[in-house]
C-alpha cells in the first residue's frame, strides 16, 4: 500500500525471528515424524524430540506469532465474510465512518486500526481482546456469525479516551465536561458514537461480504 | 500407535506451517484451528504411548 507513491509511503520490514524459529522446528519435526510413520518405530530420545519436544515448541512459537500478526488490519481482513467490507468501508476514497476518519488521517497506526480501537485500554483490554478473537475465531470457522453484525456489550470508551483525554481540543469540547454527560458516558448510558459522533462503521459493511447490496 | 500419532502430528504441522509462513493470509486462522489441536493429539498419543506402552516403541 502506497509503493508507487515512493519509498518514503513504504514501511520498513520487520525483521522477526519466531516465524524463522517456528519454520525451523516444522521442518526438524516433520523429519522425524516421516521417519517414525514409515518406520513404525522409533528410539525414545528421537521420539520425545521429535514427536514431544519440538512439536510442542512449534506451537507455543505458532501461537506467539499469531497472538502478534492479529493485531494487523490485514489479519483482520482476511476473515472474509465478516470483516473485509469493515476493512473496505475503512479505505474507502471519502469514507465517513469514524473509523474511516481516524484510519485515513492518521489518527491511529494504519497497520494496526482494528486492534487500536478494539482492544481496549491496558492491559486487560489486550487480554480481552485476545479472548474475543477466539470467539470471531470460533463464529467464522463455523460460519456462525449473525448478521447485520453487532457489539455483544457496550463499546470501551476508554480506547477513544486513551487517545483523546489529553488532548486540548477535547478537553476544550462543553460537551466533554459537562458533568451530566460524563456520567452518562461512563454508565455507558450514551456512547461517543451516534448522537454526537458518526457511527464507527457504515451500516452497509455490517451484513458480510455475502450481503445483497 | 506410534505410526498414527506420527501421523497426527504430520498432519497438523502442515497447516501450521502455513499459518508461520502468512499469517495474515486468507484461512490463517482455520489452519490453526485444525493444526495445533492435530499436533498436540499426536503429542499427547505418543506420550500416553510411551507412558503406559512399556518399552516397546511401536
Amino acid at each position: 500500500m502506497g509503493g508507487d507513491l515512493g519509498p518514503l509511503f513504504v514501511a520498513k520490514p520487520h525483521f522477526q525471528v519466531l516465524w524463522i524459529v517456528g519454520l525451523s522446528g516444522v521442518a526438524i519435526a516433520a523429519a522425524i515424524a516421516l521417519y517414525a510413520l514409515v518406520r513404525g518405530e522409533v528410539s525414545r530420545e528421537l521420539g520425545l524430540a521429535g514427536l514431544a519436544l519440538v512439536p510442542g515448541f512449534v506451537i507455543v512459537i505458532a501461537n506467539l506469532d499469531m497472538v502478534d500478526h492479529s493485531t494487523e488490519l490485514q489479519f483482520c481482513g482476511s476473515c472474509h465474510e465478516p470483516m473485509a467490507p469493515l476493512v473496505a468501508a475503512l479505505l474507502a476514497p471519502g469514507a465517513d465512518s469514524l473509523a474511516a476518519i481516524h484510519y485515513q488521517s492518521g489518527a491511529v497506526r494504519g497497520d494496526t486500526a482494528c486492534y487500536t480501537c478494539h482492544s481496549g485500554y491496558g492491559l486487560l483490554g489486550d487480554v480481552a481482546a485476545k479472548r474475543a478473537g477466539l470467539g470471531h475465531m470460533w463464529h467464522e470457522l463455523w460460519g456462525s456469525y449473525d448478521y447485520p453484525l453487532a457489539m455483544n456489550k457496550p463499546f470501551d470508551i476508554d480506547a477513544c479516551l486513551e487517545c483523546h483525554r489529553h488532548a486540548p481540543k477535547f478537553q476544550a469540547v462543553p460537551f466533554h465536561t459537562d458533568p451530566a454527560t460524563q456520567a452518562a458516558l461512563i454508565s455507558r448510558e450514551i456512547s461517543c458514537t451516534g448522537a454526537c459522533h458518526p457511527s464507527a462503521h457504515p451500516a452497509e459493511a455490517l451484513n458480510g461480504s455475502r450481503a445483497k447490496p | 500407535m506410534i505410526r498414527l500419532a506420527s501421523l497426527l502430528i504430520l498432519l497438523g504441522l502442515v497447516p501450521i506451517a502455513r499459518v508461520l509462513w502468512d499469517p495474515t493470509g486468507p484461512n490463517a486462522i482455520h489452519s490453526t484451528f485444525f493444526g495445533m489441536p492435530a499436533v498436540g493429539a499426536g503429542i499427547v498419543l505418543y506420550l500416553a504411548t510411551r507412558v503406559f506402552g512399556g518399552r516397546s516403541t511401536r
